[in-house]
């Protein structure tokens, strides 16, 4: 019997090791986020200098060019936007960008659909690469048991990391200036409407989404005591796609409303009344903007923080 | 509780220690009740179904028991039965069948609606209705005593690795073994785990990996024409056979690691060189069950050659309306009924014409086509088995074919390709998921699959275990543990 034991512990201890001796292989060399981890190595050195500050998803670092608010502003700018970011996330990598930059401006990029997400463990990695063990720590609190697991043993779903991580070369090589992914490509009415992104899309609370808007609370209550303004912004969608949202409106007056009572500017590019002309061809896909789209949407905002006099 | 999940491990774990530690006496008890556990943690109300079926056959079985006629016992085949084939047509044919007499109805234009049933199908009632009659049958026919203890009969009916999607065990073969004293058995063990890690990779890997595409053509047929439905519908072959299969293998292992045997269900069945071989080789417990109690009850093959033939279209018909209250599975299983009749009927004139031609001659190649027919009439059947509705697998059959000039270049079998929305890496993956099992199968044979590296060098054999477990936690399907095909028969 201690043979077997023997062999069962020495046959599961090989195992373990080289599904950790993977896992640390992967994240660091095919990583399917390396062009995000290229981006900033750490998010404190990324954001010294910086004094206006941007946080979301991937239509924030799709849709706001630092560039563009720097020439305009004469100001530093960076672009933190990670994939599928939940608000859960932008709160913890906002803390942690405040521990060594202190921006004037924090701009944060809210997708309706984000929202509804929970803190996704494939997209974990990405993250906690950059941010203090503290910060990690409290990231990884955030998922069950298992999904904890996973993140230390990182090696499930590999085809899509090997797919996104092909994927992504064209992506390292476009993310250029200050976080900002500058993807040139334009979508056209066709590649829309077979992307289909949208069909029957509705969108309804449930508890992330509540827990989300916590976080997104979190994000005004830390800003208000550093002396932070924080403004909110939907970047825009396409037309084709916003149509076929059946309860957009409702989606607008839900986020409006909260965060009204919170006291805060909120710009959504989808209900705003001609603020700037977006077009099809300003787009990469169904819901990212593309360099074009990027810096009308960054021209309008600079403007508007000039005017609010933000940097006074 | 799905087997691809990591409750069911953490479950599995807890019931092995226990069982292995408890004294004898008490495993059935230890059994049971995490049985009934595993049930009802999909849905715990229909506990009550299964509680309901063991009681009348206990019940049933010691009546028959106690009596010496057959004609007596009679009464209490017939109760059985009726308890559980009652329940089976509530829950599951009951809808269908007021759906029929409505379109009937309908047909002749009388206005009048027969309200259904607002039931959910309970998961695995076909599977544990039947090895339940399976028993009564048994004692009925004095194949075997009434048992007596309660505790271990309701343990027959419920146990936990085959109660939801089989093997449909005899009464002859599982009940006895819960009484037989077992004690931790260390290779058994490691052979019921080999066969677990292996019928997880083709659920979470083939199974799951060509469900993605295959859901993805048939929920939406009318989108997608000649190869890529072609694709699809093969695809659906590995699915399915992987997806139970899969299935199987675990619940076979899982008993094995309990120091349980359970019936062997399945045996290369894509190997078959006839459709008679196939049903030798495909769901072994189905095709007996039907075999016992149904073909040989209507008086098997020997009666006349028209009644034979009858026999054996009845069972293919019983069978395909075994597998779901739909019109698709009726066809099904009448297709399948088709081809044995056919395929025997046919038998010594294509011997006398593989003769003539000299193929005889050409064993190989005689095997290699005979396979591929077999394989292309099974994948032919699938399409009603996996279509949402006859028109849409009326659609599948008139459009796989069409347009297939312009596959003729690269482009076109890419464009086909790219239909599939695989992605490249995925649909490689898929791939060489099928290859490696399918080099496994050749390996295998004839024997079982936790035989194939047993005389090969440690280094190996642990290698090969350490590829294979890779291999699932890398490109398995765990996103959202989906359901096995056959727990909504």
């Amino acid at each position: 019997m201690k043979i077997h034991i023997k062999e069962s512990l020495i046959f599961t201890g090989i195992f373990i090791f080289i599904i950790y001796s993977i896992s640390l292989f992967i994240n660091s060399k095919i990583s399917p986020f390396g062009y995000n981890e290229k981006r900033y190595p750490k998010i404190q050195e990324a954001t010294k200098q910086s004094d206006l500050l941007i946080l979301g998803s991937s239509q924030a670092y799709s849709g706001f060019n630092p560039r563009i608010f720097d020439t305009n502003l004469g100001i530093h700018t960076y672009n933190l936007g990670t994939p599928a970011e939940v608000p859960v996330i932008t709160y913890y990598r906002f803390e942690e960008a405040m521990k060594k930059s202190n921006p004037k401006v924090v701009i944060v990029d809210i997708y309706f659909r984000i929202l509804r997400y929970d803190v996704n463990f494939q997209y974990i990695p990405q993250w906690i690469k950059s941010v203090s063990k503290e910060t990690k720590g409290k990231m990884l609190k955030e998922l069950p048991l298992k999904d904890r697991l996973k993140v230390i043993f990182n090696i499930t779903g590999m085809d899509k990391n090997i797919s996104e991580y092909i994927r992504n070369f064209a992506k390292e090589r476009a993310a250029g200036h200050k976080g900002f992914v500058s993807v040139k490509t334009k979508a056209s009415l066709e590649s829309l409407e077979e992307e289909n992104r949208f069909a029957n899309y509705t969108f309804e609370t449930n508890h992330h989404v509540m827990k989300n808007i916590e976080y997104l609370d979190k994000i005004i209550d830390s800003s208000e005591k550093r002396g932070i303004k924080v403004i909110f912004v939907t970047t825009p969608l396409p037309k084709s796609s916003v149509e076929k949202i059946e309860n957009y409106i409702e989606i607008h007056n839900f986020i409006e409303e909260h965060l009204r009572k919170k006291g805060v500017d909120y710009y959504d590019f989808n209900v705003l009344k001609n603020p700037v002309f977006i077009d099809t061809e300003d787009f990469e896909d169904g819901n990212h903007l593309n360099y074009y789209g990027a810096a009308k949407i960054s021209e309008y905002m600079s403007k508007e923080i000039l005017k609010k006099e933000m940097f006074e | 509780m799905l087997f691809n999940s990591l409750e069911f491990m953490m479950f599995f774990i807890l019931v092995v220690t226990g069982y292995f530690l408890l004294p004898y006496r008490f495993r059935w008890v230890l059994l049971l009740a995490s049985s009934y556990y595993f049930y009802g943690s999909w849905n715990s109300k229909y506990l009550i179904l299964i509680i309901i079926s063991t009681l009348i056959d206990y019940f049933a079985g010691i009546m028959m028991g106690n009596e010496e006629k057959k004609e007596k016992r009679k009464k209490y085949l017939y109760l059985s039965l009726a308890s559980n084939l009652g329940m089976l047509f509530v829950f599951k044919y009951f809808n269908f069948f007021i759906g029929n007499i409505n379109s009937i109805f309908d047909y002749i234009k009388l206005d009048f609606t027969a309200p259904g049933l607002r039931l959910l199908l309970p998961v695995g009632i076909s599977f544990y209705t039947f090895q339940t009659l399976s028993y009564t049958f048994d004692v009925y026919r004095g194949t075997r005593e009434a048992e007596k203890h309660l505790g271990i009969f309701a343990t027959y009916v419920a146990f936990f690795p085959q109660l939801v999607a089989g093997p449909i065990e005899s009464s002859t073969n599982l009940l006895p073994q819960f009484r037989k004293k077992t004690d931790f058995d260390y290779v058994r063990m490691t052979e019921g785990l080999k066969l677990m890690v292996w019928g997880l990779f083709k659920k979470v890997v083939v199974a799951d990996r060509t469900a993605l595409i295959v859901d993805r053509i048939y929920n939406d047929v009318n989108s997608f024409e000649g190869l890529t439905l072609l694709i699809a519908s093969v695809f659906f072959g590995f699915q399915i056979y992987c997806d139970f299969s899969g299935y199987s293998d675990i619940a076979i292992g899982s008993a094995k690691v309990m120091g349980f045997d359970l019936i062997e269900n399945f045996k290369t069945p894509y190997y078959s060189k006839s459709i008679s071989e196939f049903w030798r080789r495909w769901h072994i417990s189905l095709g007996k069950w039907f075999k016992d109690y149904l073909y040989i009850s209507l008086g098997g093959n020997r009666v006349s050659k028209v009644k034979f033939y009858r026999n054996l279209m009845i069972v293919f018909l019983v069978s395909g309306l075994w597998h779901g209250a739909s019109w698709n599975f009726v066809i099904w299983g009448a297709l399948h009924g088709i081809y044995i009749v056919i395929d025997i009927y046919t038998k010594a004139n294509r011997k006398q014409f593989y003769e003539k031609i000299k193929l005889t001659k050409f064993p190989t190649l005689m095997k290699f086509i005979h396979v591929g027919c077999t394989f292309s009439l099974v994948t032919f059947s699938w399409i009603f088995f996996r279509a949402n509705t006859l028109k849409d697998a009326l659609y599948i059959i008139t459009h796989t074919f069409s347009n297939m000039e312009s596959y003729t270049t690269f482009n076109g079998i890419y464009q086909a390709l790219d239909a599939l929305n695989a992605g490249k890496v995925g649909f490689i993956i898929t791939l060489l998921s099928i290859g490696i099992m399918e080099i496994f199968h050749l390996r295998s044979r004839s024997k079982k699959i936790s035989d194939v590296l047993k005389k090969r060098p440690l280094y190996l054999r642990w290698g090969v275990y350490y590829s294979l477990m890779l291999w699932i936690i890398m490109f398995g399907v765990f996103e959202g543990a989906s359901e096995f095909i056959y727990f909504q028969f």
